[in-house]
């Protein structure tokens, strides 16, 4: 895949002055300003997207008051006229010095390099793809005021990376200085910030399905560099490219695995519907108890302790039609990021992991959207400006129709009756204020309903929304403020006996705020501190009568309420090229009326990184997590009728710790990453239930749970590679986790007080994600997963008794059902890429499960008579293909 | 619980829908045997009965005896009812037992495992002392059919004046059934002593009195656990509560169908322990099933509290009641289809060496289409009789007897 790189520099000068020199009482215009001021006003006037590089020799002020339509003719006129070229393309004005730069400079500076004027038609060819991208790169920049130059120290560069088509920020976009010494990367409003010694410098920029950029730059001070990177059609020659992962040098942290849409987009899933939580899944050290299961399980954690946040909002319930799809929809988000060691100290409240799942920003150009049809569901989306350049918005909806598959079940069955179906819908609104304030609007709402034979309905819904506001202060401060509300609501309603007919349901609501301040102290720190707050609204269940002669007695459980305080702070230490620490602590307190027991207390997030060379690292880190809230639950997948309770003084929180270690190494032209992780980890007052314990409905339910403590330990070797003809991972995992419940309760302690294997425990695991491009329009994706079989607890003898066989059960989770394992395939058809066609349409043809074997989800006996026989069900057990429909237009 | 239950089910449909399928599986374990069972209720008014064996591994139904040398209940102001049997099966008269007291169950036995060198003396198990749980009558015995003519549920409403109760059944199912082809007349080979004296050749008798081989009887105990509580209700009462249920194929409703249903009233901690058994036997294995889990009742081994005795012991004052499902009325069976083979008619010559390969004399047509009057004339003229297989005629092949309970309500024989 061959993406053309364009840059375009907008300087905007630390010390011109911020505001524009309006007049309000003299019409419209400016007077007596310089070039940076003036292009400022245009910039927030008239266009944003103007690129400015200012010819520091230029001393000219300019005076333009006419009306508002003819001002930017006007501006440019007077800009040529002091010797700026200005050029017009594809919406966007660049405005650059008409100058030779190498003039401007000391003799023999540059005498290794050729320098290029940025000519109006050289440029035109470069963004028309005409001409050499090294013409263009090699360029040279100047960042700062060249007369207040220092000679030595550090500067600090920053700026946004955006898509030149649709003006989306680019997020995750490696920032870095050649020399090895520092590195950034592009944030979610895709804004960088990297400091860098005075004087030449060369700048790279690296990001996935991206050419590496090197710039030339030569620094005199704080200065911005607004680059945009824009996507070109494919080139079947290729192009050298390399990895965005080198970012594993970079940072500190561990354990921090990020999937893009694209990738996603590629992984081969059941019903061909891109699904982000199945990526999530195969990822190393991440576990699932079988197929058609969205809950996940990191490294030996349970399904309740990862934190699945959306956009800043925590979805509880992340499953359509539970657990065959994921509750995002692949056209709105951009990406996925799974946290599972080193877990920033801004995020608390879940012991294992913390996975982050974002929009997209809508394009600011042009409305644009998509049209998907699939076997299961259809979608649709839409995006484009409000305002043009200003205001975008996102929007995209999903609906099933699923019904069909119910219609196939034969009539005796007694399950034709059955009815599933589902919508979602999603909405992000993005608005820039000025060129430092952005805000942003998030909504999702979700709905699932699944009947079964007209007497019992199953519903629930997320609703989340959030609000985003992220200000730049200054150079190398910014704020972040964060507020929402979630809301998960389930209910069952059966009606199969008259005089019993109920609705249950349940209920987490929670509104949150979250205020996250950067701050740059100096070239080796960074500071990020804030305060993060969650209100809890729990109802645990709600029982009422259904219908007029339900003999059902009413009844609710006392509402949950509570609040989650936490105060946070972390330093990114970079003591040398070498040593990077990140040195975070969080204290939580959870205060809940009437509990006044709750221990809160310190959260600590240490890592640190030793890199030999650019391409060699070793890391440990070392991290303690607190959780308040548990999930009850009797079966080990993650069901629906799963309900939430908060921590109280009979109900301990979760703690947990970890410890990780880490080497990283980077090979064949950057291209790819080999990493080795090993991690011990334990984890105390994980809530498991006594032998019949009632979970639904019960106001004393700290009675029916047992305290219990989890320790797990594994090695995961991983070597990906992000870009080429042939991209993707292949990993290998060796880990455990087990269970011990932590007090004596004398014959009645789950498995006599002994370790036993967690339902997850799955020791050995294989898993190979890899998509081939043949050409620009055709590529293969295979995703392979092999694992040993998970532990269940299966008889181990037989008797007579009340009429029937029944079976002795003992040690739990003693047996392992068979290993498993799956290959899918999947052909993906990119569009012919004709620029000038209106729509463009792209299919999937895969099949999941190609070897078509009958991997088990579970074994169980049944008794009949006196006969007892052993069981396996298989959830996919045969080749499921898949044909599925992108309309772009 | 309800809930719980319907999921499971309702997974296990979702995950068939997306092609899944229940394979056979068995994993070649042996398992342990030797585990102690004792199953029974101190019933008040009645002769409890109790049996006493060891579990057997999964693969053999093979287990060694206990060796029982006392079984007794104790009541709590020290009496003893002592238990009469022997191998595994004991009864204790508790007919005269004071409903006011607690009761416990005592046992004392050595089991195989303790067998060896040196001294053996019988462990003592106790069960833990419980008092009689009030009984409450069954109110009515009822069943529905649903609206596609596919189930019958049958239905129990009960109530007591308490607030809450928990109640567990247990069914004896007789029903009555008919063989697939009639006969008025039935085989003699030569030799058979027939009213005063011995047939001297093979001969074709009529049937007297009614007599037949058309009509069986056969009964059984349902071996699912049924039990139901009134807690999320507002009162104890359960009206028109299903207890199970039988399909339009089970040839138990072919003709007409019995059922005598046992109702006890139970403690909360016994009515755990039933779900929990229900719940390891029948609602495993699913997507959202909870796992098995190792099942302890009251019983304990006095000197080892560790051993696993498997079993619950309450103390309950059973009430039945009967009910009669006729399907001449309803029409509700669903026979799985199966040719009736088609009669001949042999030469007399034939008959005994007929007879000898399993065929019998039959009617040609369904009895019901003459109604009451046998129409004797249309055969066995000339000899000639028709004939069939005996597997379609004498339904005491398909495992039933002749015997006819003597409460059952219709008039055959």
């Amino acid at each position: 895949m061959k993406r053309l790189l364009i840059i375009l520099l907008g300087a905007f000068l630390c010390f011109a002055p911020d505001a524009p020199a309006q007049n309000p009482g003299a019409g419209f215009g400016v007077s007596k300003v310089d070039a940076a001021s003036l292009i400022e006003f245009i910039r927030t006037e008239i266009t944003p997207e103007i690129y400015f590089v200012p010819d520091d020799t230029d001393k000219s002020s300019y005076t333009i008051r006419v009306p508002k339509e003819e001002f930017l003719e006007r501006a440019i006129a007077e800009l040529r006229n002091s010797g700026y070229t200005v050029t017009h393309y594809d919406g966007k004005y660049f405005v650059l010095p008409g100058r030779d730069i190498a003039l401007t400079l000391p003799a023999g500076y540059f005498e290794r390099r050729e320098t290029k004027t940025a000519e109006d038609d050289s440029l035109k060819n470069y963004l028309g793809g005409n001409a050499s991208q090294m013409t263009f790169q090699n360029k040279i920049y100047e960042i700062g005021d060249p007369d207040a130059r220092r000679r030595s120290g550090k500067a600090t560069v920053r700026g946004y990376v955006r898509d030149v088509t649709s003006g989306e920020p680019l997020v995750g976009i490696s920032v870095y200085d050649e020399s090895g010494k520092s590195y950034a990367s592009t944030d979610e409003y895709g804004f960088y910030r990297i400091s860098l010694p005075v004087g030449e410098n060369k700048l790279g920029f690296s990001g996935y399905s991206l050419e590496d950029l090197k710039l030339d730059l030569m620094v005199y001070g704080d200065g911005g560099l607004d680059v945009v990177m824009k996507e070109k059609v494919f080139s079947l020659t290729g192009a050298v490219i390399t990895s965005e992962s080198m970012a594993q040098h970079r940072t500190p942290r561990m354990g921090i695995e990020k999937v893009r849409i694209q990738m996603i987009k590629n992984v081969p899933v059941a019903f061909g519907e891109a699904d982000a939580l199945k990526v999530v899944m195969t990822l190393p050290g991440v576990k699932s108890v079988g197929e058609a299961s969205s809950g996940f399980n990191v490294r030996g954690g349970s399904t309740d302790q990862n934190l699945v946040l959306f956009n800043g909002g925590t979805i509880y319930n992340p499953n359509h039609m539970f657990g065959i799809l994921s509750a995002f929809n692949p056209d709105i988000i951009s990406d996925v990021e799974l946290y599972k060691s080193s877990i920033p100290s801004s995020y608390g409240g879940r012991i294992s992991s913390v996975l982050e799942v974002r929009n997209r920003e809508g394009n600011s150009k042009k409305v644009e959207g998509s049209l998907g049809l699939g076997l299961l569901t259809s979608r649709l989306h839409l995006e484009g400006p409000i305002v043009k350049d200003r205001t975008t918005f996102i929007l995209g909806g999903r609906t099933t129709y699923s019904n069909w598959i119910f219609n196939l079940l034969p009539q005796g069955s007694g399950y034709a009756g059955g009815k599933a179906s589902f919508q979602d819908v999603n909405l992000g609104l993005s608005q820039k204020i000025g060129s430092r304030n952005s805000l942003h609007l998030y909504g999702y709402w979700s709905r699932d309903k699944f009947s079964f034979s007209n007497d019992t309905t199953f519903r629930y819904r997320n609703i989340n929304g959030s609000v985003r506001w992220h200000s730049i202060f200054s150079e190398g401060h910014s704020m972040t403020v964060t507020a929402g509300y979630d809301s998960y609501h389930y209910s069952i309603e059966d009606k199969f006996n008259a005089f019993t007919a109920y609705r249950l349901s349940n209920a987490v609501d929670q509104t949150f705020a979250k205020i996250q301040f950067k701050s740059a102290l100096s070239d080796a720190h960074t500071l990020e501190y804030g305060v993060n707050a969650v209100m809890y609204d729990l109802n645990p269940g709600s029982y009422h009568a259904l219908g007029d002669s339900s003999l059902v007695k009413s009844r609710d459980l006392s509402l949950e309420k509570a609040l989650e305080g936490a105060v946070f702070v972390s330093d990114t230490w970079q003591i040398d090229e070498h040593l990077t620490f990140d040195l975070g602590l969080r204290w939580s307190q959870f205060f809940r009326k009437g509990n006044s027991h709750i221990p809160g207390g310190p959260e600590f997030r240490l890592s640190g990184k030793y890199s030999f060379d650019e391409v060699t690292s070793v890391k440990a880190g070392f991290n303690t997590m607190r959780q308040y809230i548990h999930m009850i639950s009797n079966s080990v997948n993650v069901s629906p009728t799963d309900s939430w309770r908060l921590s109280s003084d009979k109900i301990h929180p979760q703690t947990g710790w970890q410890a990780a270690t880490g080497f990283y190494k980077t090979l064949m032209g950057n291209t790819l990453d080999l990493s080795l992780e090993a991690y011990y980890k334990r984890v105390k007052y994980f809530v498991d239930y006594k032998s019949g314990a009632v979970l639904v409905m019960n106001e004393n339910l700290a009675d029916e749970l047992v305290g219990t403590e989890n320790r797990s330990y594994g090695v995961e070797l991983m070597a990906k590679k992000s870009l080429g003809k042939l991209n993707g991972w292949v990993s290998y995992t060796w880990s455990r986790s087990r269970l011990r419940e932590m007090e004596d309760r004398g014959v009645s302690t789950i498995n006599g007080g002994d370790w036993y294997n967690a339902p997850y425990d799955k020791p050995h695991d294989v898993k190979v994600v890899a998509n081939y491009k043949f050409t620009h329009r055709y590529s293969l994706s295979v995703n392979l997963d092999y694992s040993t079989g998970r532990p269940v607890t299966i008889p181990v003898g037989k008797y007579q008794y009340a009429g029937g066989t029944r079976l002795v059960y003992s040690a739990r989770n003693g047996y392992r059902i068979p290993d498993y394992f799956r290959l899918d395939m999947a052909l993906v058809i990119e569009p012919g890429h004709y620029l000038k066609q209106l729509t463009h349409m792209s299919f999937t043809v895969g099949c999941y499960n190609v070897t078509g074997r009958k991997n088990p989800y579970s074994i169980f006996y049944t008794t009949d008579g006196r006969d007892i026989s052993g069981h396996m069900l298989s959830v996919f057990a045969t080749q499921i293909p898949y044909i599925n429909l992108n309309l772009k237009f | 619980m309800k809930p719980f239950r319907v999921i499971s089910l309702l997974m296990l449909v979702l995950a068939a829908s997306v092609s899944s399928c229940i394979y056979d599986f068995n994993p070649d374990l042996s398992g342990e045997d030797g585990y102690l069972v004792i199953e029974g209720d101190i019933a008040l008014g009645e002769v409890s009965s109790f049996r006493i064996h060891l579990s057997s591994r999964l693969d053999t139904w093979q287990s060694e005896r206990v060796d029982i040398h006392r079984f007794v209940v104790e009541a709590s102001d020290g009496s003893i009812y002592e238990g009469m049997g022997h191998s595994e099966y004991y009864s204790v008269d508790m007919r005269e037992a004071d409903p006011s007291l607690q009761y416990r169950i005592v046992l004392n036995a050595v089991l195989p495992s303790d067998y060896g060198a040196g001294e053996v003396r019988p462990r003592r198990y106790v069960s833990s002392w419980s008092s009689l749980v009030e009984p409450a009558a069954i109110d009515s015995l009822s069943y529905s059919i649903n609206e596609r003519g596919t189930e019958m549920a049958i239905r129990v409403s009960t109530h007591s004046p308490e607030r809450l109760g928990f109640y567990r059944w247990t069914a004896e199912e007789t029903w009555e059934y008919r063989s697939d082809c009639y006969a008025f007349y039935y085989f003699m080979p030569a030799g058979t002593r027939y009213k005063d004296g011995v047939v001297s050749k093979d001969t074709v008798a009529a049937f007297e009195n009614g007599e037949n081989i058309y009509y069986c009887w056969t009964s059984d105990s349902r071996s699912q656990l049924m039990t139901g509580s009134t807690e999320a209700l507002t009162e104890d009462r359960l009206v028109n509560y299903q207890i199970y249920t039988l399909a339009n194929t089970d040839w138990r409703v072919s003709y007409v169908y019995g059922v005598e249903v046992r109702q006890t009233r139970i403690s909360e901690e016994a009515f755990r322990y039933w779900e929990a058994l229900k719940r390891n036997t029948t609602d495993v294995g699913g997507l959202f099933s909870p796992e098995p889990s190792e099942l302890r009742g009251n019983i304990v081994n006095e000197s080892d509290e560790k051993e696993m005795v498997l079993g619950y012991v309450s103390v309950v004052k059973p009430v039945t009641k009967r009910l009669f499902v006729d399907d001449r009325i309803n029409r509700f069976y669903r026979e799985k289809w199966e040719p009736v083979p088609e009669p001949f008619v042999p030469a007399r010559s034939d008959w005994g060496k007929l007879y000898k390969q399993g065929f019998v004399p039959t009617t040609f047509h369904d009895p019901e289409a003459f109604g009451s009057n046998i129409p004797e004339v249309i055969f066995g003229v000339n000899d000639e009789y028709y004939w069939r297989p005996v597997r379609c005629v004498d339904c005491r092949l398909k495992g039933g007897t002749k015997n006819k309970p003597e409460w059952w309500p219709t008039p055959e024989i």
